[in-house]
């Protein structure tokens, strides 16, 4: 899956590392958005496979990631998206229903070709939305997204617990390892019980720590000056007309496939 | 002597009711000098720092940044001036990117943002880590984090900078990348402050020595004086610098004359020794 380093796996990696990281990331928020909207809202499936292929193109050709790392990327998401189209596909009954059916005991667990099909297109239409998203996220990274927001005006309150909350999960996670790697050489984990008596343990020392951080971390704010505002400079990335012609093409791209295929269906 | 730059008056502070963690202390920093303070765990030196900087208000005392009385609405003043560079740097970065977070001070300062960038841009430079700008903290090494919290408080242009235990997680070569730094820093004529439980550079480094003992100052003087004093150094629970102890050795078995002046660091007393022996 991701890459290993210093002991956790980190997702925003692949953005430090994408050919896309210079491009303007309020042009790749929106954009995204735009496609992630009309892709639900044409609720087609051709539409949705074609976002799937443009999307994988982005980013493993475009962006350069490792095309086994993005399958595999993609399909964690799957797992839960195949959990929940089971249950729309197959439908419980006590009596006799559906075009197809297997009968357990007295309940029969039926489904029809209709009902197939949509799980599908269902099916689909979520991976291509998910694969918008993960393509936002593999290029550009968590805080440049945080700062896009604030620009597009999101309230001040929740653009700044979403850059502390990012920096925290690190110092959090790093507390964990530490203090994990020290339960292991004590044998906290040798048997099931101990490992439940660790694991409490940890989780409430996290918490204690978290407390203690962020104590730490107001007085070092307001060393600094700090007056209730939290305000960072910026990089800042020149939108290009290519990139803006791009996404015009790419809407009208989708509306054309959704035109087209308008009268075919299963 | 330059004049007195900060100046801190009775001190008193204390966190709980029970226990008082200053009481009472008083010290006059001069400008440009280089003050190290010493003392145990836990004897006041960085509540004491809090203090000095405008982050915690003391129970009483005063505070005068040049000749002026810190009250609340000179506060801002005061830690603009004043800057502490923390103990771990991980309680210190806040931002997501080494460019936001060294940032982060000028701009609470309300500087342009032209001016933002430049003074980021000098402070990487001098620090000698340009190449980490757009590096996201965490995926930083501890030197290089040490050196970002630094770098943090020389874009702020604070005319004190204070050291908490600076050296304590830097292995020998970032320790002497740090000493350069200092060095430097005092070329700019800043005011330099260091806590540190590292005597052998307190010894070479400092031009003044502070003793903490229990939330009291319990010595105030050049480093040949705080660190030779028997009394001191027992109370405080400190050692004696090897360096000194050696010289001792050579004045008592009559190497060096009695009145001669100890040497602070390795290449003074080498040439001392050389130039006796042969």
């Amino acid at each position: 899956m991701a890459h290993q380093h210093g002991g956790y796996f980190s997702i925003d990696l692949y953005a430090f590392n994408s050919k896309l990281k210079k491009i303007n990331p309020e042009y790749k928020l929106i954009s995204a958005l735009i496609t992630l909207i009309l892709t639900i809202v044409f609720n087609n499936i051709f539409v949705s496979a074609y976002i799937l292929f443009l999307m994988f193109f982005i980013t493993v050709n475009l962006g350069g990631m490792d095309i086994f790392e993005y399958i595999s990327m993609l399909l964690a998401p799957l797992g839960f998206i195949v959990l929940a189209s089971i249950s729309i596909a197959f439908g419980l009954s006590f009596e006799q229903a559906g075009e197809f059916y297997i009968k357990i005991f007295n309940i029969y667990i039926h489904t029809s070709r209709i009902q197939l099909i949509e799980a599908f297109e269902l099916m689909i239409k979520v991976l291509a939305c998910v694969s918008i998203m993960q393509s936002l996220i593999l290029s550009t990274m968590p805080y440049e997204i945080i700062n896009a927001l604030r620009s597009m005006h999101v309230p001040k309150l929740i653009i700044e617990l979403m850059n502390l909350i990012y920096r925290f999960i690190f110092i959090l996670i790093e507390s964990y390892i530490n203090m994990r790697n020290s339960a292991i050489s004590r044998l906290g984990y040798h048997n099931f019980k101990s490992s439940i008596f660790t694991f409490g343990n940890m989780a409430g020392n996290i918490l204690v720590v978290s407390l203690k951080k962020a104590n730490a971390y107001y007085t070092a704010m307001e060393a600094r000056c700090f007056d209730g505002d939290l305000n960072f400079l910026q990089e800042e990335k020149k939108l290009k007309k290519k990139n803006l012609v791009l996404t015009v093409l790419n809407i009208l791209i989708m509306f054309a496939i959704w035109i087209f295929t308008l009268n075919y269906g299963f | 002597m330059n004049n007195i730059i900060l100046k801190a008056e009775n001190l008193h502070y204390s966190y709980t009711k029970e226990h008082e963690v200053l009481k009472g202390v008083s010290l006059d920093i001069y400008e440009g000098e280089r003050l190290a303070i010493l003392g145990a765990n836990g004897s006041g030196k960085s509540t004491f720092f809090l203090n000095i900087n405008g982050v915690l208000k003391p129970e009483s005392g005063a505070v005068y940044y040049r000749d002026k009385l810190i009250n609340k609405s000179s506060i801002k003043e005061l830690r603009k001036n004043v800057g502490i560079v923390f103990q771990d740097a991980d309680n210190q970065i806040i931002a997501s990117t080494v460019r936001a977070e060294v940032s982060f001070g000028p701009m609470n300062l309300g500087l342009s943002k032209d001016e933002v960038t430049k003074r980021v841009q000098d402070s990487l430079n001098y620090m000698g880590i340009s190449h980490l700008i757009d590096r996201p903290p965490h995926y930083l090494s501890g030197g290089e984090k040490k050196r970002v919290s630094i770098a943090d408080i020389i874009a702020m242009d604070s005319e004190i900078i204070i050291f908490d235990e600076p050296t304590a997680s830097l292995d020998p070569q970032n320790i002497s990348i740090f000493e350069e730094v200092l060095g430097k820093m005092s070329l700019d004529n800043r005011t330099l402050i260091i806590s540190t439980h590292d005597l052998e550079f307190a010894f070479r480094w400092a031009d003044r020595i502070v003793v903490f003992c229990a939330g009291n100052i319990i010595a105030d003087s050049d480093p040949i004086t705080v660190l030779a004093n028997q009394e001191v150094l027992k109370k405080a629970n400190l050692k004696k610098p090897i360096l000194l102890e050696v010289f001792e050795t050579l004045v008592e078995n009559s190497v060096f004359k009695a009145d001669a002046k100890p040497a602070r660091n390795i290449e003074d007393f080498r040439k001392m020794f050389i130039s006796q022996i042969s």
